[in-house]
């Protein structure tokens, strides 16, 4: 809905200054005779008729103020009754109306879209729903509240304006932040939509820190082999790399963001339309815990070296002894990186097919394999891996090389001897992220990730427009899910980018500028930060950037001295709408 | 004549609520009249007392519950607001439960009828608003309060602050900073009757705190305190001298 590009002729983009377009003036306007309105009373459903006097209803309507044509009719929203919609336009004139019948929720499209191909505006329109919220739900005083909430429509309608799309051009560039897998996937997307992308990385090279494992969550490879992908990205010609550099300042808004980039060679200013975060996250620092020294005790990453053999031990190990959750779902992180326990069970069946003879144990608090990965516990168990699941509060404890736990599924204490100790230590969020997220203003959680604002309405959708959030930046993910997510972001980030224009729906706040005294509480208020404070000729003054603006008039309410207004649900509009509400 | 009452409702929780009623045939009474809103972020304390004064019994916004609302933050200043709608109609002398808010998931669809039902019946318990000229005047002067750059600053920033901490970071006791606004809210409340009660005609102020029914003194401060602020003005000579609001 908020998005619908109502009417939006793709081929001409009226006005592409990011404010409302100027208001169309209509013939017979100055007269007065647009603000004559239609009321369309539609009796379907048999509580509509059963409950409700139409033709009471309708005397009643034409008595109202500004009300210039009154028709009943079974069915307005069916072809017939858009056609008779047709007429009425024709013949009498009338740029306003008024539907009683239906939801706004669900009818106002089709009526909004009947009134733009008459060719009128399409928030000139009111729908108020006599049917589900009155008829349906009121066996007695149905007629009573009908004729309440159709006064009141129309006395919002004769105080609406009419309202028009807005447009805001978008730059036909793009700015990749971090070079984690997700980085790379989304680079290489919108490099292939044609788009002219430049790749941020904060360390020295591309590819982020590496999974801690070589298995597959879905059983498809992702990325591919990252290092092929970089070398792919350095001779792509569309694609600027920066390496050891950070973004340092980002303003302007979706589809104009004015970017400075500190490079090696000096800052950089660019001009781009869209920002994709794929900073991922790193493995938390093991700091030492059960002795961690990166050779007998190894975290997770560092064991995957081991079994690719790029780094050796003197020996064989004979015994290998994993600890889930180290540092991990406690006071620290109290949260699950989720995919330590597939890196366990992955890497243990690994071990056990590289060195056969080898015991390989994990001690796991809860064992939290999703998707299709359920099944490698039984193939580990098949390989011979032993599993011992342990309680938080007697954690394993190591003396030398003997390890010493309660299991508690046993119900005793076990031993073990061990010469390779394996730590599974849970991922953080990226300094990246929270640098990068401080210069984009973008709210992050209690632990650092960057959440989805309301997951349930908007998935994949971030409080600020033209930012796309992919990979671990968002929540630590398995490097399949990432390369899907930057796959995802990237496709939508490119969409806007290629049409070279973004649109939303004009029911938006806007600033009377020689009533506000800048005092800044309109922006505190915003949940969208789609408001700023700005120093202009007459001193400080908020401005609204209508791409970002939800059009929620939170604002609006709260502004100390009336300065701000939201189009449609205006001060304007909402007065007559109470008084009439209260007309006996 | 039933009595009436206003609910605002916002697209997304409220009136996608009562659609989801229609359609399961949950009955309420009819004596609600919605209007709907883009979010409930976006209902003014002023409508709230719009409604009451027009001649509403009652308001109350039903909107998306906390944390799950499309515009984030909208439902959080709206139930502050009313808050402070309900601590003024305290103030005036009426039940500050003529205001209340509700937010419900938009999938409730009987939570919606019952939150109608139960407010339907605590305002035919509550008996109408003193609708008498005085009482009117109470409910308008309360407008202007919640109408005043003053007021609207000290809730929205009093939420900023309590939530988010002041300058320094630091939080401040929500009871404590309760208490503050509530005394700048009581005080303005007052100047704005003693605005009003100068507004038509110059008068005294003994006379006009014969009117108000407040003590003498307490009247002549603000009169002298509205004066320092450029506010009222003394018109003619007259003895005792009279007093008058400067037009602005």
């Amino acid at each position: 809905m908020n998005d619908s590009s109502i009417g939006v002729p793709p081929c001409c983009v009226p006005n592409l200054t990011g404010q409302t377009a100027p208001e169309p003036v209509r013939p017979g306007e100055e007269a007065g005779l647009s603000a004559r309105i239609g009321v369309l009373l539609c009796a379907c459903g048999p509580e509509m008729r059963e409950r409700l006097d139409f033709e009471a209803l309708a005397s009643f309507t034409s008595s109202l103020e500004a009300v210039g044509h009154v028709e009943t009719h079974p069915a307005w929203c069916l072809r017939p009754g858009l056609t008779r919609l047709r007429e009425i336009v024709a013949d009498k004139g009338i740029e306003r109306f008024v539907v009683a019948g239906c939801s706004y929720r669900t009818h106002r499209q089709i009526f909004a879209t009947a009134l733009e191909r008459c060719g009128l505006n399409p928030y000139l329109f009111e729908i108020v729903n006599i049917k589900e919220q009155c008829a349906a739900v009121h066996p007695e005083g149905a007629m009573e509240r009908a004729r309440g909430q159709v006064a009141m429509a129309v006395a919002r309608a004769a105080a609406l304006e009419p309202l028009e799309q807005i447009f805001v051009q978008s730059e036909p560039r793009a700015l990749v932040v971090g070079a984690s897998l997700s980085g790379l996937v989304a680079a290489e997307t919108l490099a292939g939509a044609g788009i002219e992308t430049i790749l941020l990385e904060q360390a020295g090279s591309l590819g982020g820190s590496r999974p801690g494992s070589r298995g597959k969550w879905l059983g498809i490879d992702p990325g591919g082999d990252v290092e092929q992908r970089a070398a792919a990205l350095r001779s792509n010609s569309l694609i600027t790399i920066h390496l050891s550099s950070n973004l340092v300042r980002v303003v302007g808004g979706p589809g104009q963001f004015m970017v400075t980039v500190r490079t090696p060679d000096g800052d950089k200013d660019l001009r781009v339309g869209a920002i994709v975060l794929a900073t991922g996250s790193p493995p938390a620092p093991p700091r030492g815990v059960y002795g961690h020294d990166g050779k007998r005790v190894r975290t997770q990453e560092e064991f995957m070296n081991l079994l690719d053999g790029e780094a050796r031990m003197a020996e064989t190990p004979l015994s290998i002894v994993m600890i889930q959750c180290v540092g991990s779902r406690d006071a620290n992180l109290p949260y699950c990186s989720r995919v330590c326990c597939h890196d366990a069970v992955w890497n243990a069946i690994d071990a056990r097919q590289k060195w056969p003879d080898t015991q390989v144990a994990i001690l796991f608090r809860d064992l939290e394999m999703s998707c299709l990965t359920e099944r490698d516990v039984k193939r580990a168990l098949e390989a011979g891996v032993t599993f011992h699941r342990y309680d938080p509060a007697s954690p394993p404890e190591i003396q030398g090389l003997r390890l010493s736990v309660v299991d508690t599924l046993l119900g005793r204490r076990v031993e073990i001897l061990f010469d390779l100790l394996v730590l599974s230590v849970g991922r953080i969020p990226s300094e990246g992220t929270a640098a990068a997220a401080k210069v984009l203003k973008i709210d992050t959680d209690a632990y650092g990730f960057v959440p989805e604002p309301v997951v349930r309405l908007r998935p994949q959708e971030y409080a600020g427009r033209g930012i796309y959030v992919t990979g671990s930046a968002h929540w630590p993910v398995s490097p399949e899910e990432a390369a899907y997510q930057a796959f995802e972001m990237a496709s939508r980030a490119a969409m806007a980018l290629q049409r070279g224009w973004l649109s939303t729906r004009p029911i938006v706040a806007t600033v009377d500028e020689s009533r506000c005294i800048g005092c800044g509480l309109c922006v505190s208020m915003c949940g969208f930060g789609a408001i700023c404070v700005e120093e202009t000729q007459k001193g400080r003054k908020a401005t609204v950037r209508s791409i970002i603006c939800k059009g929620c008039g939170t604002c609006t309410a709260g502004c100390p001295v009336f300065a701000i207004n939201s189009a449609f649900y205006g001060d304007a509009q909402i007065a007559p709408a109470i008084r009439a509400a209260v007309t006996p | 004549m039933s009595k009436k009452f206003i609910g605002f409702v916002c697209e997304w929780g409220g009136y996608t609520a009562a659609d989801l009623a229609g359609f399961r045939r949950v009955a309420y009474p009819a004596d609600l009249r919605t209007i709907r809103v883009e979010c409930t972020g976006r209902v003014d304390p002023v409508w709230m007392l719009d409604a009451l004064i027009e001649g509403a019994e009652g308001a109350m916004i039903i909107g998306c519950p906390m944390g799950d609302s499309r515009h984030e933050v909208g439902n959080f200043r709206a139930q502050e607001r009313t808050r402070w709608v309900a601590k003024g109609l305290a103030l005036v002398g009426e039940r500050p439960d003529r205001v209340r808010t509700a937010f419900l998931p938009s999938e409730d669809a009987e939570g919606y009828a019952r939150t109608v039902e139960e407010f339907s019946r605590l305002l035919d318990t509550l008996g109408p608003l003193d609708r008498s000229e005085k009482g009117v005047e109470r409910l308008r002067a309360l407008r202007e309060v919640f109408a005043s750059q003053k007021i609207r600053w000290l809730v929205g920033q009093g939420q900023n602050i309590a939530e988010q901490g002041d300058a320094f970071r630091e939080k401040v006791p929500r009871l404590e900073l309760d208490r503050r606004i509530e005394d700048v809210l009581r005080d303005e409340y007052r100047r704005v009757r003693v605005l009003r009660g100068l507004r038509k005609e110059p008068m005294s102020v003994v006379a006009l705190a014969t009117r108000l029914e407040l003590p003498a003194q307490v009247v002549m401060r603000d009169v002298s305190d509205l004066i320092g602020i450029g506010r009222l003005a003394t018109e003619g000579h007259a003895d005792p001298p009279l007093f008058r609001e400067v037009a602005r």
